[in-house]
């Protein structure tokens, strides 16, 4: 290469580079994203919760208020929504921290672990005793209807938990097969500043 | 390409496939044969007394309650057991159910014929102090709601499905209920519930059993001092509650359910007493807080 080449490509970082190195502003587009993946998850599953209970979409806001006994603070329901924002900050600020570093191992797992929690505090207990909608119990079939279903969930709990320790292989994964890159992307960055200086 | 990454990510799926193929190949079975045997017969109901009657149903009436004895047999011809299986018969819907009949059955050993020998005491009293609930004027409705529960699919020393399933059936009566009158200060409260027309065979039942355990004359029962008086009349039957001391009776029962210290309630009369047990005590007295007048 001449001389001419090897200063152009050294003088910046390259995209792939960028994505093993700690980037602020990687966080900021993350957490955009995040906030409004959660608002259209949130909206769409309350429009199904009230579709399922009316039947139409007239009287959409009436309906949405009666529906707030649902959202009660340690609900079920509430616990699954509110509980998932803790899973949500791990794993935004772990998109801080450049692939094949620590800190995105490290924030890796806490996420895991944070999804292992919420999990645990949706199956509270070893059962949930499920409140069927108004439509369910109005269904009949020859004049037998459902009248309560209680569900026992530890055993579904236990599988869960499986799964998402498992997960926990990911993170370190990513951080072994990384490891590489982001060294030689790290030291590209301090031969730049050295440049600079 | 993150090697190492993918690895771990076909390890996580691999323990997962494993994990779920596991337990999926111990609870349901994988030979074509066997599974649409499974669903067209999952489990067996046999008498071994009494090859004609699969299910033998014994009723004796024991004081004011109605015992029945039931006798089965039951071989389940699924892979694995299924474990803590009950069945619970109630008397009402949502939040004002009396449980007539709980039948713990255990566990259901796959193969094997399961005997079960259970006896079920349905309290009587309670069954015809659900009359009152009807709305004045209306049909009463008597809805049954039977809970069955099973724990099923073990893995890993737990169950992944583990359900109670409570079906509900309405049986609407042609007799009716009606206003309850309210009176001597709060005291006694009375209400009388007739028959629309003469076909009605529920309450022909009602009413002749009435008359077989008293021959004829008005039923009363007594738990300190509240009294209770049933009387059957032709095509009616009338319920009075009496209380003393300035206190309803609905007053007084509640008094005696917090006073006791296993949480039952007996009810004597001259044909024998009655307990109620802890559960439907609480239901007891929110229908006789119907009958005075109030709302449960």
């Amino acid at each position: 290469m001449s001389d001419y080449e090897i200063t152009r490509e050294e003088t910046k970082l390259s995209k792939e580079e960028k994505k093993y190195l700690n980037s602020k502003a990687r966080v900021m587009k993350r957490i955009l994203f995040s906030i409004i993946e959660y608002v259209i998850v949130v909206m769409i599953m309350i429009a199904l919760a009230t579709y399922l209970q009316y039947h139409s979409f007239d009287n959409f806001i009436e309906n949405l208020k009666s529906l707030k006994d649902w959202i009660q603070p340690g609900g079920m329901l509430f616990n699954a929504i509110v509980g998932f924002l803790p899973v949500i900050a791990v794993g935004c600020i772990g998109v801080y921290f450049g692939e094949g570093t620590v800190g995105r191992m490290v924030f890796g797992i806490a996420r895991c672990v944070a999804v292992i929690v919420w999990f645990m505090l949706i199956f509270q207990g070893a059962s949930t005793s499920l409140d069927l909608p108004e439509v369910l119990a109005t269904m009949e079939i020859g004049g037998v209807s459902l009248d309560s279903m209680v569900v026992g969930t530890a055993g579904l709990l236990k599988f869960l938990l499986l799964i998402m320790c498992c997960s926990m292989l990911i993170p370190i994964g990513e951080f072994l097969g990384a490891r590489r890159k982001h060294n030689d992307a790290y030291a590209h960055k301090q031969r730049l500043k050295a440049q600079v200086d | 390409m993150n090697a190492g990454r993918l690895l771990a990510q076909l390890t996580v799926l691999a323990i997962v496939v494993y994990c779920c193929y596991s337990a999926i190949v111990a609870a349901v079975p994988t030979n074509g044969e066997d599974f649409s045997n499974l669903m067209s017969n999952p489990v067996s109901i046999e008498n071994p007394d009494d090859p004609n009657n699969p299910v033998s149903i014994n009723a004796t009436l024991d004081g004011l309650d109605l015992k029945l004895t039931i006798k089965t047999s039951l071989t389940s011809h699924f892979p694995q057991d299924i474990d803590d299986v009950y069945i619970k018969v109630f008397l009402g819907e949502k939040d004002l159910k009396i449980l007539l009949a709980d039948v713990q059955i255990g566990s259901l050993q796959s193969g094997i014929p399961n005997v079960i020998d259970k006896e079920v005491i349905i309290p009587l009293t309670l069954v015809g102090a659900y009359a009152i609930c009807g709305a004045s004027g209306e049909g009463i409705k008597l809805p049954i709601v039977a809970e069955v529960g099973f724990k099923y699919f073990k893995w890993a020393g737990e169950h992944l499905i583990d359900l109670g399933i409570g079906v509900k059936y309405v049986k609407e009566c042609t007799f009716i209920s009606a206003v309850p009158t309210v009176y001597n200060d709060g005291m006694d409260a009375s209400i009388t519930v007739n028959m629309t027309n003469g076909d009605d065979n529920l309450m022909k039942n009602a009413i002749d059993f009435m008359n077989s355990i008293t021959g004829g004359g008005p039923l009363s029962m007594t738990c300190g001092d509240a009294e209770f008086i049933v009387t059957p009349g032709t095509d009616s039957v009338s319920f009075e509650a009496h209380g003393s001391d300035g206190k309803s009776a609905a007053q007084i029962i509640e008094e005696a359910l917090a006073a006791s210290e296993d949480g039952t309630i007996t009810l004597d009369s001259p044909y024998g007493t009655t307990t109620i047990n802890s559960e439907n005590a609480g239901i007891f007295i929110d229908i006789l807080k119907i009958l005075y007048g109030g709302s449960a």
